[in-house]
């Protein structure tokens, strides 16, 4: 694969959301740190870990929907992504670490005595300390509202389908292309989008009262589509 | 009650164009064409309304911040370097080849040989039934004395000798079938296993 396929910066079309970990320092691209990984840099690495960590512990969050096994799931993956540096021909690197977190998180899964259904409630009663989601905002109104309105997301997300949950995340909260979600959700692009559009379209029904309440819909009298 | 096949095929392009359009990557004429879907159908333009406001919700979800920084504080021991696997792959290629090979020269004599079997006593009773009846038609001259002889020689030999029977015939045949199986079955796995070791290794990369 060409370096002209490499990620250079934050990718178009991110969502916008409050920054959870240092911007990159500028110069110091992903490829040129995942060279020095390979050559044994531990701090190359770690600056690859702490630009990328947040993405990855959400897409756990997600998979695992539990916030202790979705940290074991990362650590894990770090873990592993450093043993295997050696095998990253280039591309995507997001899309490579990315792949071994959701595969530490399907291993997660898979293992019976590790399977947690802890819900975020955890997280969104106060139960994780310094807040989930950072908000700028400090009124305690709005603030209470945006945690509300989070709260149910994520609720209707955790009530999604596996397949369809892992491509919305990747998507839409990760703000992964369709070819590098595929590649992390090991299918096609046709399946990616088709199963994105299935997603959204039962979150739609899910999130119908939010929707209304914050006006993006007019409200139904049966309350169903 | 299920719409005919025409509407979902409609039903499915515009699945795709408003996905592609939501996620900003629907070229000007899958725009164009995705604009005049929703003039037609008003359910669709509401529909896709509402999905453009569930997408913007999500995407204005901030991300969850990690509990605690996921940074190494030691050098784990990295992984060996992965075998040079190209022998192995050159062999696996080798042995699917190979089994190939044998399928189809077993099924070439599965198709060929019953054939063979089956018109040889056809052709010698044949030749034994015209004798006679050629030596009848014609006066016998020394030439065909001696061919007659000849010919008397080996019906008596072939009488002698015990006739080939169809049993043997369809138990060997059984016995070929079930090499072809076997040799079907070993080139099956032989792909599969070069399938599977091909698509590990690219996941691997």
């Amino acid at each position: 694969m060409g370096r002209s396929h490499l990620p250079e910066g934050q990718p178009e079309g991110q969502p916008e959301a409050v920054p959870v970990t240092s911007p990159p320092t500028p110069g110091q691209d992903d490829l040129e740190w995942a060279r020095r990984a390979q050559d044994g840099d531990l701090v190359a690495f770690n600056a690859i870990v702490e630009r990328y960590q947040a993405r990855a512990y959400n897409l756990a969050l997600r998979m695992l929907r539990s916030p202790a096994a979705a940290e074991d799931a990362t650590q894990e993956a770090f873990f592993s992504a450093y043993r295997h540096i050696g095998s990253f021909r280039g591309g995507s690197l997001r899309s490579w670490l990315l792949t071994i977190v959701a595969n530490a998180a399907r291993d997660a899964l898979r293992a019976p005595s590790r399977r947690r259904t802890t819900s975020l409630e955890a997280y969104t009663e106060g139960g994780d300390p310094g807040g989930p989601w950072p908000h700028p905002d400090p009124q305690p109104d709005e603030q209470a509202v945006r945690a509300e309105t989070s709260r149910q997301v994520h609720d209707a997300l955790d009530r999604l389908p596996e397949d369809q949950r892992l491509v919305v995340t990747l998507v839409d909260l990760e703000g992964l292309d369709y070819e590098e979600a595929a590649q992390v959700a090991r299918v096609p692009i046709g399946t990616v989008r088709s199963r994105l559009f299935r997603g959204r379209s039962r979150l739609r029904d899910l999130l119908r009262p939010v929707l209304e309440l914050s006006g993006d819909l007019p409200r139904q009298s049966n309350g169903g589509k | 009650m299920r719409l005919p096949r025409v509407f979902d095929r409609q039903r499915r392009r515009y699945e795709e164009l408003v996905t592609r359009h939501l996620d900003g990557v629907l070229d000007a004429a899958g725009e164009a064409r995705l604009q005049q879907l929703l003039d037609s159908d008003e359910a669709l333009a509401v529909e896709a309304r509402e999905l453009d406001a569930v997408t913007a919700l999500l995407r204005a979800e901030p991300l969850v911040e990690p509990p605690r920084s996921f940074a190494l504080p030691y050098a784990p021991a990295r992984a060996p370097a992965p075998p040079h696997r190209g022998p192995l792959r050159w062999m696996q290629a080798a042995t699917a080849t190979a089994a190939l090979v044998l399928v189809t020269l077993i099924g070439v004599d599965l198709v060929v040989t019953p054939a063979a079997v089956s018109e040889a006593p056809e052709s010698s009773t044949a030749t034994a039934e015209q004798a006679p009846a050629a030596s009848q038609a014609a006066p016998p001259s020394s030439d065909a004395l001696a061919l007659d002889a000849a010919v008397s020689d080996g019906i008596q030999q072939r009488a002698a000798a015990p006739e080939p029977e169809p049993a043997p015939a369809a138990g060997r045949s059984a016995l070929d079938w079930a090499q072809f199986g076997f040799a079907l079955a070993t080139a099956l796995l032989a792909l599969g296993v070069a399938l599977v070791s091909w698509r590990a290794t690219r996941s691997r990369a």
